[in-house]
C-alpha cells in the first residue's frame, strides 16, 4: 500500500521538454515564476498563460495530470481568493451583511487565483519532465558558484540523490515492519488520532534504527569506492547547452524583461 | 608475487579494550597470492569478516602490519591507491548502492577518482557486461533480484579496475539462484581477468572451487591449505562449529559403513563417480 507513494513524480518521454538541460529548465521556472509575481497588465497574464499551454503541450504531459496536482492546494487558493475579495479596499460594487466587496477586489482575487495555480503548474510541469537525478545534477551544476562561499554544494546534492535512492528501500522495510507488527496484533488503522499516532511508536523506533545501520554500512561501501568529497571528481553524464537551451532561455529573458517594462 | 601480506596481525574493537579475549584477530600471517582464489571460512565471530576489512584499510591493524602490493595500510596518503587496487563487496546490496540508476552506481567509483567522462562511459560497459547486467544498465536497482543487485555492486567495484576483489559474506542474504549467480560472475573475473578473489563465506559448498581454503577460529587462521585438504579433516571443523560440505559428510559415512571410497571428492560429479566406481 505505501508503494503508490511517488516523490517528485516525472513521467519519462522523449518530448523537447524532457531533453532541455536541467539547468534550463530550473532558470525558465524562476524566470517564470518572478515574470508570474511582477506582472499587472492583462495582456501580461495571456501571453504567461499561453506560454504555460504551450509548454504543457510539447511536453506532452496530460492536462488531467497538471490538475490533480492542484487538488492538495485548492484549499489554499480558496482561501486567499476569499480572503482578497472581501479585505481590498476601493469602489464597492456590491455588499451584504458585514462583506463588502469590490471592484479591486475581485480584480485581486482573480490575480491571486491565477498567480498561485500558475506557480503550481509551471513547477509541477519541471517535476514531471525532469527525472530526480538530472534535476539534482542540475541544481549542483547552477550553484556551483556558491562553493567559493564555503556553501556545501556537492554534499548537499550528494544527500539529495541518496535521500532519493534510499525512499523505496525504506518504504519497502516499513510495509515490512507493519507487517510484522501486525502479524503481532498491532493496530494501525483504528481508534482515535492519538491512539493511532501512538501505534506508529512501535513502527518507527525500528525504522530509525535500521536507517542508520544502513546509514553507516553506506558510508562504508562508500569510502570503499575512493569517496573522498567532490575534490578532483568526475561525471559519468556532463551537462551540456545545446542550442535549444539558449533559444528557450533566451525567450524567458525577453518575457520577463517585458513584462517588468510593461508594469 | 603477493597481493596480500598480513604480519602477526592483531585487531580489537574500539570500546572492548579492558575486557578479556575480546581481541577480534589475534595474530594472523596470511600471504594471498596475486591472480588466486581464496576462501575464507569461519563460523561467527571467527575474525574472518575483521580480518577482510583490514585488507582495505576499512579497519586498521591495532597490531602487526598489513601490507597490499608491499604498501602499508597504516600510510594514510597510500589510502586511495590501497582502495582502488582492494575492492569490497558487503553482504546487504541495499546498503552499497549509492544511485538510482544503475549506470550510475556503476560509475560512483570511477567519478571519484577523476576518471575523464568517456573513459567512464567504457568502464561501465565494460563492468556491466563481465558480470552479465549489461540489459540493466538504464534500471532502478531497488526492482531488482539480490543477485543481480549483488552483481551490480560487484561491477561497481570493477569499474575501479581493482586488482583484487574481497566479498564480505556477500552471498549470505542470497536465495540459492541469486547465490549461484554471484559465485558464477566472480569465477568468470577470477579466471578470465585473472583478478584475484577473496571469498568470506559460511557455506562449505562455496568453497570447492577456490584454490586455496583459510579456515579462521577465535581470531586465528586454524588451518590453511587445498580445499580437498582442509574437508577431509571433518572432525577438526566440526569441533571449531564447522560442517563439511554434504558430499564430504555423504563420503565420511558411506566409509563408517564399509564402503571403499575416498573422502576428497569434493564436488557433486566427483562424489557420484566415487561412488559409481564402487558399483562397477
Amino acid at each position: 500500500m505505501l508503494k503508490d507513494i511517488t516523490l517528485g513524480q516525472f513521467f519519462p518521454g522523449d518530448t523537447l521538454a524532457h531533453k532541455l538541460d536541467p539547468r534550463t529548465k530550473l532558470l525558465v521556472t524562476v524566470f517564470y515564476v518572478v515574470a508570474l509575481f511582477t506582472a499587472k497588465s492583462y495582456i501580461a497574464y495571456g501571453v504567461l498563460i499561453l506560454t504555460l499551454i504551450v509548454a504543457v503541450r510539447i511536453s506532452r504531459v496530460g492536462a488531467k495530470a497538471l490538475f490533480k496536482g492542484l487538488k492538495p492546494v485548492l484549499f489554499i487558493i480558496a482561501f486567499t481568493a476569499l480572503l482578497n475579495l472581501f479585505y481590498t479596499p476601493g469602489t464597492e460594487l456590491c455588499h451584504f451583511w458585514i462583506f463588502r466587496i469590490t471592484i479591486e477586489g475581485v480584480r485581486a482575487a482573480i490575480t491571486m487565483m491565477l498567480r498561485i495555480t500558475l506557480l503550481i503548474m509551471g513547477t509541477f510541469l519541471l517535476t514531471y519532465t525532469t527525472s530526480p537525478i538530472r534535476l539534482t545534477d542540475g541544481l549542483e551544476s547552477l550553484l556551483g558558484p556558491l562553493k567559493k562561499i564555503k556553501v556545501p554544494v556537492h554534499e548537499l546534492a550528494m544527500m539529495m540523490s541518496i535521500a532519493l535512492r534510499f525512499i523505496p528501500t525504506l518504504i519497502e522495510e516499513t510495509d515490512k515492519i507493519m507487517s510484522a507488527q501486525k502479524a503481532r496484533g498491532a493496530d494501525f488503522e483504528t481508534g482515535s488520532l492519538m491512539q493511532r499516532a501512538k501505534a506508529l511508536v512501535p513502527l518507527l523506533v525500528p525504522l530509525f534504527v535500521s536507517a542508520f545501520r544502513r546509514a553507516d554500512e553506506l558510508a562504508t561501501a562508500m569510502e570503499c569506492r575512493c569517496y573522498h568529497g567532490d575534490e578532483g571528481r568526475t561525471k559519468l553524464n556532463v551537462l551540456h547547452y545545446q542550442t535549444r537551451d539558449y533559444l528557450v532561455l533566451g525567450y524567458y529573458a525577453v518575457l520577463v524583461a517585458a513584462v517588468i517594462a510593461l508594469r | 608475487m603477493e597481493m596480500i601480506k598480513t604480519q602477526d596481525l592483531a585487531f580489537t574493537y574500539p570500546g572492548t579494550e579492558d575486557q578479556v579475549n575480546t581481541r577480534a584477530l589475534r595474530g594472523v600471517d596470511v600471504t594471498i597470492e596475486r591472480g588466486s582464489f581464496v576462501v575464507i571460512l569461519g563460523h561467527n565471530g571467527s575474525g574472518k569478516s575483521t580480518l577482510a576489512k583490514t585488507f582495505n584499510a576499512v579497519l586498521l591493524p591495532s597490531g602487526g602490519k598489513v601490507y597490499v602490493e608491499g604498501m602499508d595500510t597504516m600510510d594514510e596518503s597510500l589510502l586511495l591507491e590501497i582502495r582502488r587496487r582492494v575492492g569490497m563487496v558487503f553482504q546487504n546490496p541495499d546498503n552499497q548502492i549509492v544511485a538510482n540508476v544503475v549506470e550510475e552506481d556503476v560509475a560512483f567509483a570511477p567519478e571519484n577518482l577523476g576518471v575523464p567522462s568517456a573513459e567512464i562511459r567504457k568502464r561501465v560497459d565494460d563492468a556491466l557486461e563481465a558480470v552479465g547486467m549489461t540489459q540493466f544498465v538504464k534500471h532502478a536497482p531497488h526492482l531488482l533480484s539480490g543477485g543481480q543487485k549483488q552483481r551490480i555492486a560487484i561491477a561497481g567495484v570493477l569499474a575501479m579496475k581493482p586488482e583484487c576483489i574481497v566479498l564480505d559474506e556477500a552471498t549470505a542474504m542470497l536465495d540459492p539462484i541469486g547465490r549461484r549467480e554471484v559465485l558464477a560472475a566472480v569465477e568468470k573475473l577470477n579466471r578470465e581477468q585473472g583478478i584475484t578473489v577473496v571469498l568470506i563465506t559460511h557455506h562449505m559448498n562455496e568453497a570447492e572451487h577456490a584454490d586455496r581454503v583459510i579456515v579462521m577460529n577465535d581470531g586465528l587462521v586454524v588451518m590453511d591449505g587445498k580445499p580437498r585438504e582442509v574437508f577431509t579433516r571433518k572432525k577438526e571443523l566440526e569441533d571449531i562449529g564447522l560442517a563439511v560440505p554434504d558430499t564430504v559428510s555423504l563420503l565420511f559415512s558411506l566409509r563408517e559403513a564399509g564402503m571403499d571410497v575416498p573422502v576428497d571428492a569434493i564436488t557433486v560429479e566427483e562424489c557420484a563417480d566415487a561412488i559409481a566406481k564402487n558399483f562397477t
